[in-house]
């Protein structure tokens, strides 16, 4: 004869739905951005770790030069090797990114296309900022045509990606201020609705942490829901997101910042639940019948 | 808890009412004995409510006030056993709190639950129906009671399981005589088993010649001497079954 803590939850069966899904939403939205700025970096610097610089060579450069250049190289400590790529080499580079019909059709041959260094990092580019400099640096040299190194506007997108990772985590925060509001609103209606319930168990005896209990398994279990709920549409957006960049970038990303974004909500909702039910259950927040008014009125 | 102390003591209660610019509770004292039946009559708005609500520990005291139950002093009491003391009492009023949704029985069982008696709670609750004739009731949802029939069921809920303290605030005067009489006959059995009855009102019951009589007035509370009873007046009293 007395109900179990979810009964409340079934007989608003739709209001309890509803909750779920606004509750999922605050949760989301943030979530969205922040997972979309963790999720963009991811796939940047993923771009960057397999970004090898390349110098091009001049049409003019002596044997000796490309020689004296490739030893410098060979000794700067972020280079691990220095591998030369002839013409022909570049030809099938560009065949296997353009297609061989494509290249036929520009006529481009191994005799048009430059010497050039192409350089293998000892750790990622993104690490080694000296190396990026130090490359754009021999453009000013006779011996070379041009270089190829992530410039200063893949930095700025990458500070942009952290200003946005910011945001979503400033939105964050909201986000869950507004899901505990969501879910405190709703407990404490749940609460309104079995209040003659609570007022009878305490008018013979009931110890109030028993009656705690029910609003904290309840918040428990709709910050559940709705954590899963935005964590699972975080998680195919991610598969999808992942699917995209590997068609596009021909690699697949490792996505390390994106997965705890898009798991956070699922770690979020119960936490900010259980609070969530233990404040409303405090007896200062849990109106009762069983006091008369004057008593009620003084405080007493 | 003390087995021989008084149930509930209650010293210097007092409650202010600024709206009326005088106290709704001066200065009430009163001791409620084990087995004692003690009667409090006044007019509306006298404070019977607000004294009810103390005692039955339905509400705190206000500061100040020393409120002893079973030889323990409340102020000094943790939550946790402030709430077992109210296992010791059973209380209704004219508008009591029942489970609308759930049956006749099921409110009656309540009181079992909490106190972690459940075994025998379904027999008790259908010998207590069936002695006050409230049997067709026993599965009836209670929104579908009537008004008179709601209070009959919270004075039953309040008496079931025998508890040692039983406070009724004025849900007896407002019953019809077919509900009042067998509910007042099962108080006095109840009274007889220990437990302490503590009735207000408007006017005194016949049973008063049981126990202790209070009056109050303008939130003062004085006892009224109660008439010696000859063995012959108190044979009548049970055979009219309590009825006024």
């Amino acid at each position: 004869m007395i109900q179990p803590a979810m009964h409340a939850c079934r007989v608003y069966a739709w209001q309890t739905l509803a909750v779920v899904l606004a509750a999922a939403v605050a949760l989301l939205l943030p979530g969205f951005v922040a997972f979309s700025a963790a999720a963009a970096r991811d796939t940047a610097e993923g771009w960057l770790s397999s970004f090898n610089p390349v110098v091009y060579l001049s049409a003019g450069a002596t044997p000796a030069d490309i020689e004296a250049l490739r030893v410098e190289m060979s000794e700067w400590s972020a280079v691990e090797t220095v591998r030369v790529r002839k013409g022909a080499d570049a030809v099938k580079d560009l065949e296997t990114r353009l297609g061989v019909e494509r290249v036929r059709e520009l006529g481009v041959t191994a005799s048009m296309m430059p010497s050039s260094f192409v350089l293998v990092p000892s750790s990622p580019v993104a690490g080694h900022i000296e190396l990026v400099s130090e490359v754009s640096g021999l453009e000013a040299r006779e011996s070379v045509d041009s270089v190829s190194v992530p410039d200063a506007t893949a930095v700025r997108i990458l500070s942009i990606l952290s200003l946005l990772g910011f945001i979503g985590g400033l939105l964050g925060v909201l986000g869950l201020a507004v899901f505990a509001v969501v879910i405190s609103e709703y407990l404490i209606r749940l609460q309104r609705a079995e209040q003659a319930q609570n007022d009878v168990l305490l008018m013979f005896g009931a110890q109030g942490r028993s009656l705690r209990k029910a609003s904290i398994v309840r918040g428990v279990i709709l910050g559940l829901w709705s954590g899963g709920l935005a964590t699972i549409t975080l998680m195919v957006a991610l598969a999808i997101w992942q699917s995209v960049m590997s068609a596009v970038l021909g690699g697949s990303a490792s996505l390390v910042h994106a997965w705890p974004v898009a798991v956070m909500p699922l770690a979020f909702g119960p936490v900010i639940g259980v609070l969530a039910g233990f404040w409303v259950s405090t007896p200062e927040r849990r109106s009762t019948d069983l006091v008369p008014r004057l008593l009620t009125a003084y405080g007493v | 808890m003390r087995k021989d102390a008084p149930i509930i003591s209650c010293f210097h209660l007092d409650v202010s009412d600024p709206t009326r610019k005088r106290k709704a509770l001066d200065d009430v004292s009163i001791e409620v004995e084990r087995g004692t039946w003690i009667e409090i009559v006044g007019p509306a708005g006298c404070g019977k409510t607000l004294l009810f609500s103390v005692l039955s520990l339905r509400a705190a005291p206000p500061k100040g006030t020393r409120l002893v139950v079973a030889g323990r002093n409340l102020d000094k009491m943790p939550v946790v056993e402030i709430a077992d003391m109210r296992r010791l009492m059973g209380s209704a009023c004219t508008r009591p709190i029942l489970l609308d949704d759930r049956t006749v029985l099921e409110n009656l069982v309540v009181p079992f639950v909490v106190r972690g008696e459940p075994q025998m709670a379904l027999d008790a609750c259908e010998t207590l129906l069936e002695t006050c004739d409230l049997m067709e009731l026993r599965d009836v949802p209670v929104r579908e009671l009537s008004h008179q029939e709601r209070i009959a069921v919270g004075v039953l809920r309040a008496m079931v399981g025998r508890p040692a303290g039983i406070f009724i605030d004025s849900a007896l005067d407002t019953l019809e005589q077919r509900l009042q009489k067998p509910l007042m006959t099962e108080l006095k059995q109840c009274h007889l088993d220990g437990s302490a009855v503590v009735l207000m009102g408007y006017e005194y019951t016949e049973n008063a010649r049981r126990g202790r009589r209070f009056r109050m007035e303008l939130g003062c509370l004085t006892e009224v001497e109660t008439p010696v009873i000859v063995p012959a007046e108190i044979s009548e009293v049970s055979e009219a079954g309590g009825a006024r």
